[in-house]
């Protein structure tokens, strides 16, 4: 059951967990690059390589 | 038009096709990612968390579309194509985000296998073959086989810090503490993005595909696996600062230590196309 639950809290198929005390369960954790300041590092960056590459 | 320049010119190409299911199936495939980050954290910090979806997949998808975008636009649609395109929009129809997923593969793998060598649909295809792994399969390889990977991670944390393991269960030294390493803190999440950074990296700067190419794509892995072992075992070293390594700043500072090593093994095996003469 417990496998069940992970498989369905991780790929978003809750309809799949049949026991109420786990479903909605959802795996906390660490996202790698997670948040906007991220992406504009990201796009801050590639403009500065493209910047480089053109000039 | 002459008829050669018609010939030359299909009315919809086989880039531009891609481009639009590529799209439709991405999106797509992060709307259940999306949903549960905004049901659990509302609009405003969901947007500011890029919807609980990593910045290394917005990032893909831009690379991959920018890619798309670099096609002269002269290669008809071929057989099966319109077959994939049906069975995508199908897909996408279903209120399941990875039916979208599927598709997704599907579509990328059949683009990388019928375009040219090098042409920018199948440097397209590879990206968004890449997010999948991310998007889907490595969600679903730890929820099937969570037992033996979560296993993996603990005995290098406890090879690291010469402590008991049994399973995924660590104990400190003298067993005054334990810890439980549970599929969000295995290190499949983010090696899984690492591959998609360095995928993305090496298709939109054509890197030459190849053994020094691949060495450095399991330097970025080894370096994601090594953060995350140092982070759990500073959780078992410390358990009084459990929570704040875990969800608080720790978290943090291992995942900016993680990206910027991650980036900088990517960049570094890619500095020739990226930077040029460095």
């Amino acid at each position: 059951m417990r496998q069940l639950s992970a498989f369905a809290s991780l790929t978003g198929l809750s309809f799949l967990v049949a026991d109420p005390a786990l479903a909605g369960n959802t795996v906390p954790g660490p996202l790698l690059a997670a948040g906007a300041p991220v992406l504009a590092v990201f796009a801050a960056g590639y403009y500065l390589v493209r910047r480089r590459r053109r000039g | 038009m002459t008829a050669r320049a018609a010939q030359r010119s299909p009315a919809v190409t086989r880039a531009q096709l891609f481009y639009g299911l590529f799209l439709i199936a991405t999106l797509n495939g992060f709307v259940g990612m999306a949903a549960r980050s905004v049901e659990g954290a509302g609009w405003a910090a969901a947007a500011f968390d890029l919807f609980g979806i990593s910045a290394i997949l917005w990032a893909a998808l831009a690379a991959g579309l920018k890619i798309l975008g670099e096609d002269d636009g002269t290669e008809p649609l071929r057989n099966g194509d319109v077959a994939i395109a049906i069975l995508l929009l199908l897909a996408a129809l279903l209120p399941v985000a990875p039916a979208s997923a599927v598709a997704l593969t599907a579509a990328s793998l059949w683009a990388a296998l019928t375009a040219a060598p090098g042409s920018p649909l199948r440097r397209a295809a590879i990206v968004f073959l890449a997010m999948t792994g991310a998007i889907l399969w490595g969600r679903l390889l730890l929820a099937g086989l969570s037992r033996p990977l979560l296993d993996i991670d603990a005995i290098f944390v406890a090879g690291t810090l010469g402590v008991e393991h049994q399973g995924n269960m660590i104990w400190s030294a003298g067993g005054a503490s334990r810890l439980i390493v549970a599929p969000g803190c295995s290190s499949m999440q983010g090696m899984s993005l690492a591959i998609v950074f360095w995928a993305s990296v090496n298709q939109l700067f054509r890197v030459p595909f190849g053994w020094k190419a691949v060495c450095y794509c399991l330097a970025a892995l080894a370096a994601t696996v090594a953060i995350n072992v140092l982070r759990i075992g500073a959780m078992l070293h410390w358990p009084e600062h459990q929570p704040a390594i875990h969800h608080g700043w720790g978290m943090h500072v291992a995942m900016w230590t993680t990206l910027a090593a991650v980036v900088a093994i990517c960049l570094f095996g890619a500095r020739r196309e990226v930077f040029g003469s460095l």
